[in-house]
């Protein structure tokens, strides 16, 4: 039976990245389920081209080609990641990390409550710090992206969720935001409640925590998660 | 056959059933299988099957292995425990709603 070569495999890769599979696990994927499709043809009808039969294994994903199994792919890793952040934030709450942030909270409460201007002043560097931490975030997004460039390497769907998802801290971002903006009157910290200066000590420790979550300690176990994630990941290393 | 939205909601429990009973299957190798036992009839779409698969392992009831094959890579999905009892649900379920419909369809009391 007529079989695929290394060349027709390298030219199925190429295919699925011209079709927007910017990732080498899906791609992978697809390049094997294109080349089973395309042998099974040459079975049944040795003279087709290579190019003919992949625009027929092609047509079987329907009109708009990968786009689907892409989106749906990146909502499975998604969940699969916020799950990893769950696990996290339960080991950090059976931790001693969970005593400190207590304290932490604590000190930010007497501060925001005690100190004249707290609430306004803690608004300030909660907000300070909210902002460079997305500036921390962008900037190791580029330069991951530099290297991977610059090294032609592989991208996987998993890693860059783990590099860019830091995003997600931008949420804890919402207070300050809605301050700025809807609840600038109603929220004054010039001249705060107690529930203001509670409020904003406690979401400025939850968003320490959340930052140390997402941008230290999951990456610096991203290698662990990809091997589990990707058995492929070994393989193409 | 393939057309119909009558299988769309049972794909589930066909992939589950068929990796139960085959053991490791691919993704190209599942669309196979069910048109060889349907003899044609039932046609799985490349554009479902992958997202369920996706979806399936990131809910932990598959899990997955990989084997070069010839030039490529090729990757297996295996059902967990966890996807074992899924499977056995998913089944109950349809069983359930297979009889439910006959007795409409037929309009026998129930």
């Amino acid at each position: 039976m007529k079989k695929l070569t290394a060349a027709h495999i390298d030219v199925l890769y190429d295919f699925t990245r011209k079709h927007y599979v910017l990732h080498y696990d899906l791609q992978t994927e697809l390049v094997d389920h294109l080349a089973n499709g395309i042998e099974k043809q040459w079975a049944r009808k040795e003279e087709l081209t290579f190019e003919n039969a992949l625009t027929i294994e092609f047509k079987k994903f329907g009109v708009f080609g990968f786009t689907e199994i892409i989106d749906k792919r990146q909502a499975a890793m998604h969940k699969r990641y916020l799950k990893i952040i769950g696990k996290h934030a339960l080991q950090f709450m059976g931790s001693l990390k969970m005593a400190a942030f207590m304290l932490f909270t604590a000190v930010l409460i007497l501060f925001t409550t005690n100190v004249p201007s707290g609430t306004l002043v803690m608004y300030g560097l909660g907000f300070a710090g909210y902002v460079a931490s997305l500036v921390y975030i962008v900037v190791n997004m580029r330069k991951y992206r530099k290297k991977q460039e610059q090294e032609n390497s592989k991208r996987w769907m998993f890693e860059e969720l783990i590099v860019n998802y830091g995003m997600g801290t931008g949420v804890l971002g919402i207070p300050y935001y809605l301050h700025v903006t809807t609840f600038n009157h109603a929220m004054d910290f010039t001249a705060p409640s107690t529930f203001e200066s509670y409020f904003i000590a406690i979401w400025t420790a939850l968003t320490v925590v959340m930052f140390y979550l997402v941008c230290i300690e999951i990456p610096k176990m991203a290698g662990n998660y990809l091997a589990a994630v990707y058995p492929e990941y070994a393989v193409a290393k | 056959m393939s057309q119909s939205p009558l299988y769309k909601g049972s794909l589930i429990t066909i992939v589950l059933q068929l990796l139960q009973k085959e053991g490791a299957m691919y993704g190209y190798e599942i669309t196979q299988k069910v048109q060889k036992l349907t003899k044609g009839k039932l046609d799985i779409k490349e554009g479902a099957l992958y997202p369920l698969l996706h979806k399936l392992e990131a809910s932990g009831h598959v899990t997955v292995f990989v084997k070069k094959v010839d030039n490529r890579v090729r990757k297996y999905y295996e059902l967990t425990a966890h996807g074992t009892q899924e499977t056995a649900t998913k089944i109950q379920e349809l069983q359930a709603y297979i009889q439910m419909i006959n007795r409409l369809v037929n309009l026998k009391p129930i």
